[in-house]
């Protein structure tokens, strides 16, 4: 019995809780504790303090005694003083509690709890008796040993505890207790203890709650080249798994779903577009921490586009992937069998999993370099579901914004002269200028956010102060650009002034402006008031400064010419 | 005659109950003393107080190593508020209220409450409270020594300067407490030596 024990690890510490052995609680209390059960806060005089809260005191003493092993005994609890100040209680609470153990020793100590400016008098009667009890609670527990925070009266040890590195615990779906758990024999052994940061356990007890999520999330397209030929899949079975124990990761085999499974998958795609559905194994460097990669899976690995690039890869790890690639051919025309009978032409096809093994194999390997899958711009996530179609940057058609409830306000056109158009016109003439590129973002921006029903755009408005600058605008993107567009200057409208603009040095702007709403605080510059409101229209972040300064050097033309 | 009608003294009160606490107390002022030796005799600091040298948490571990933490049990026996001074520099009125008799402390505080106040309304008033506890430290084997220890606490807020004297208290009673373990062995040493159990009742020199 006892052999069979020791050879399980997990079943010799549950085996160690109910070991009420005098020693053994002895050399538990001897210890000191490690900085996850320290918490530190301003005491009197700044000075930072550190202290054991409450609940972990009374974990650690459970762990330690057992839940049996040890009681207490609320002695006497006194109201010292209760002031009242306009209409304001302040309250000082004495608490004596005895701990007592199994065998009768006991402990015991005063706590003190002090509530101010308390507006309700029986909130500040209850919370200064509740901390007042706690307080003594834990001072009557501090007397058992270090582990249960004597150790932290010790300045040396306090100022040792700083340095020491720890994770903190994770949450665990699966270590709660639930309404309708019946305690079952195995997971006892392995879960038994929430508070207690045995490596082993966690890791397993988190691996199984990743694998319930991830299988959620298995589906993760590539987008592969515009012809459907070059269709390269991945299966994945137990003879891969093998190699991708390689990357060091557990949570990578809870990826792993029944071959059935998969197959529906794909065969149910036969007849799809470039972007056939497969499952992509997303292998982490090994050198990332356990938890890392959980976090790292959790936020990227969603039902949106997994672009193999954004996971840094070492050259051997390269190695090993197009020596998976190479190995699991084999599997792939089993998969070829089933599939697309496009992609059975290609038996020779492998998984690009990286940028760099891209890139390797262009250098040294002799592959057809048709085969190499190209990011796909046009393809549709199947999660999100839109109306219109997104590939294209344009205006939304009218009978669209009308179903939304979204209509342009004619009458803000009726004094001013259209703007589009004359921008268009610059546009026409030239390329480079700002201005016309702003605009330009106006429109595709409007388009995009109203497309995805929230249609919230941010416009930093820089009439206002920093604080007020951002308006939401909730539900009619175009009225708000209109509505700016009134607010501007007229004059600024005229086409002189545009083509003042054209005069200027041409400002470079490559690519398409990205969108961060946050940023445009930044960007806000309360001297440019009028003529700002221009730019305030466009939601780009990205060197509105410029802009800016090109606006002022307009107005400064046009006065100098007037 | 009952055996009752002696008036017998069954607490262990200052004397060891058993060779295993005197054999505990030597091992703890052993600990106690090697600590405090080089502090004691450091020219630097002078000769101070005992236990200002130790700090209670050490004194803790030192009896937990010592006894085991199922060795000894500590219990606050009474409690009382000595002295309460409302200091204010600004009036440079120092009201004091005195406690003579040893009332439940809270009526005491409760009835003077309202002169607190009054001094407590205007700024920068520190209080200072003192506080004085009676702890009793029992050793397993029903060894006991008993001490007083008081605190003091001076702070803006009330509240807090009564905490901290109480705390104060407790833990400086607790400390004497071990601290007193010495005096327990130095008797047993005296009576030993006169030969105090081997000679009939109370060191009587039998013939």
């Amino acid at each position: 019995m006892n052999n069979n024990n020791n050879n399980d690890p997990n079943a010799k510490s549950s085996k160690s809780r109910f070991n009420t052995s005098i020693d053994d609680i002895q050399a538990k209390l001897e210890k000191k504790l490690g900085p996850e059960y320290i918490s530190k806060r301003l005491g009197y005089g700044n000075n930072r303090v550190a202290y054991l809260e409450g609940w972990k005191a009374i974990n650690l003493a459970n762990q330690i005694f057992g839940y049996n092993g040890w009681s207490t005994e609320v002695k006497s609890v006194t109201i010292d003083f209760m002031d009242e100040k306009q209409g304001r209680y302040f309250i000082g609470c004495t608490a004596i509690v005895r701990v007592t153990l199994t065998d009768g020793t006991f402990r015991e100590d005063i706590g003190y709890g002090t509530i101010d400016n308390e507006k309700r008098k029986a909130l500040a009667f209850e919370r200064a008796k509740k901390s007042a009890v706690t307080d003594a609670l834990k001072r009557s527990l501090r007397g058992f040993g270090n582990a249960l925070g004597n150790c932290l009266y010790d300045k040396d040890f306090l100022s040792k505890i700083d340095k020491v590195k720890f994770d903190p615990p994770d949450f665990d779906e699966n270590n709660l207790l639930r309404f309708s758990d019946e305690v079952p024999n195995d997971s006892l052994a392995m879960s038994s203890r929430p508070n207690t940061l045995s490596a082993n356990g966690e890791s397993q007890s988190r691996q199984q709650q990743k694998k319930r999520k991830i299988e959620t999330v298995q589906k993760v397209n590539i987008p592969m080249t515009s012809n459907s030929k070059n269709i390269t899949n991945e299966e994945k079975n137990n003879n891969n798994n093998n190699n991708f124990n390689v990357y060091n990761n557990k949570k990578i085999n809870t990826i792993n779903t029944n071959k059935a499974d998969t197959n529906t998958t794909t065969t149910n795609n036969n007849t799809t577009r470039t972007g056939d559905k497969s499952t992509v194994i997303a292998a982490p460097v090994p050198s990332m921490t356990n938890t890392s990669i959980n976090e790292y899976i959790e936020n990227y690995l969603d039902d949106s586009l997994l672009m193999s690039d954004d996971l840094p890869l070492d050259d051997d790890d390269i190695n090993t992937i197009t020596n998976i690639a190479n190995s699991s051919n084999a599997n792939i025309t089993n998969i070829n069998n089933n599939n697309n009978k496009d992609a059975s032409t290609n038996a020779d096809s492998i998984l690009i999993v990286s940028a760099k093994t891209l890139q390797n194999l262009n250098d040294g390997k002799t592959h057809n370099s048709n085969n190499i899958p190209v990011f796909d711009h046009t393809y549709k996530s199947k999660s999100i579901k839109t109306t219109i179609d997104q590939s294209v940057s344009k205006p939304l058609p009218r009978d669209i914004l009308k179903e939304r409830g979204v209509t342009a306000q004619e009458h803000v056109y009726n004094g001013i002269q259209s703007r589009e158009r004359n921008i268009d016109e610059v546009t026409n003439a030239n390329n480079n200028n700002g201005t016309s590129i702003n605009t330009n973002t106006t429109a595709s921006s409007a388009t995009i956010n109203s497309t995805n029903n929230n249609s919230t755009i941010n416009h930093t408005n820089n009439n206002n102060n920093n604080n007020n600058n951002t308006t939401t605008n909730n539900g009619n993107p175009l009225k708000n650009t209109n509505n700016n567009r009134h607010i501007s200057n007229p004059a600024s409208n005229n086409n002189t002034n545009y083509n003042a603009a054209n005069n200027l040095a041409p400002r470079k702007e490559v690519g398409r402006p990205k969108i961060a709403y946050l940023n445009l605080r930044n960007h806000s510059n309360p001297r440019n008031t009028n003529v700002a409101t221009t730019n305030t229209t466009s939601t780009t972040t990205h060197s509105s400064n410029n802009k800016n300064s090109n606006n002022n050097s307009n107005v400064s033309d046009k006065s100098a010419g007037n | 005659m009952g055996l009752k009608e002696f008036d017998f003294v069954d607490t262990w009160l200052n004397r060891p109950a058993s060779d295993w606490s005197l054999k505990r107390i030597s091992i703890l002022q052993s600990k106690i003393e090697k600590y405090t030796y080089k502090l004691y005799n450091m020219n630097k600091f002078g000769r101070q107080n005992l236990s200002k040298l130790v700090p209670t948490h050490l004194i803790l571990q030192f009896a937990n190593e010592s006894f085991g933490f199922n060795g000894w049990s500590s219990e606050i026996v009474s409690f009382s508020i000595t002295d309460i001074k409302v200091a204010n520099p600004s009036n440079d009125n120092n009201s004091t209220i005195n406690s003579k008799d040893k009332v439940s402390h809270t009526n005491k505080i409760m009835g003077q409450e309202s002169t607190i106040n009054d001094c407590a309304n205007e700024d920068q008033v520190m209080i200072t409270v003192f506080a004085e506890s009676k702890i009793i430290v029992t050793l397993k084997d029903g060894t006991k020594t008993d001490s007083i220890g008081f605190g003091t606490g001076t702070m803006s807020s009330k509240g807090l300067a009564l905490a901290k004297a109480k705390k104060e208290s407790v833990s400086n009673g607790l400390k004497w407490a071990f601290l007193n373990f010495k005096n327990l062995l130095d008797e047993h040493e005296i009576k030993i030596k006169s030969k105090f159990y081997k000679d009939g009742l109370y060191g009587t020199v039998s013939r």
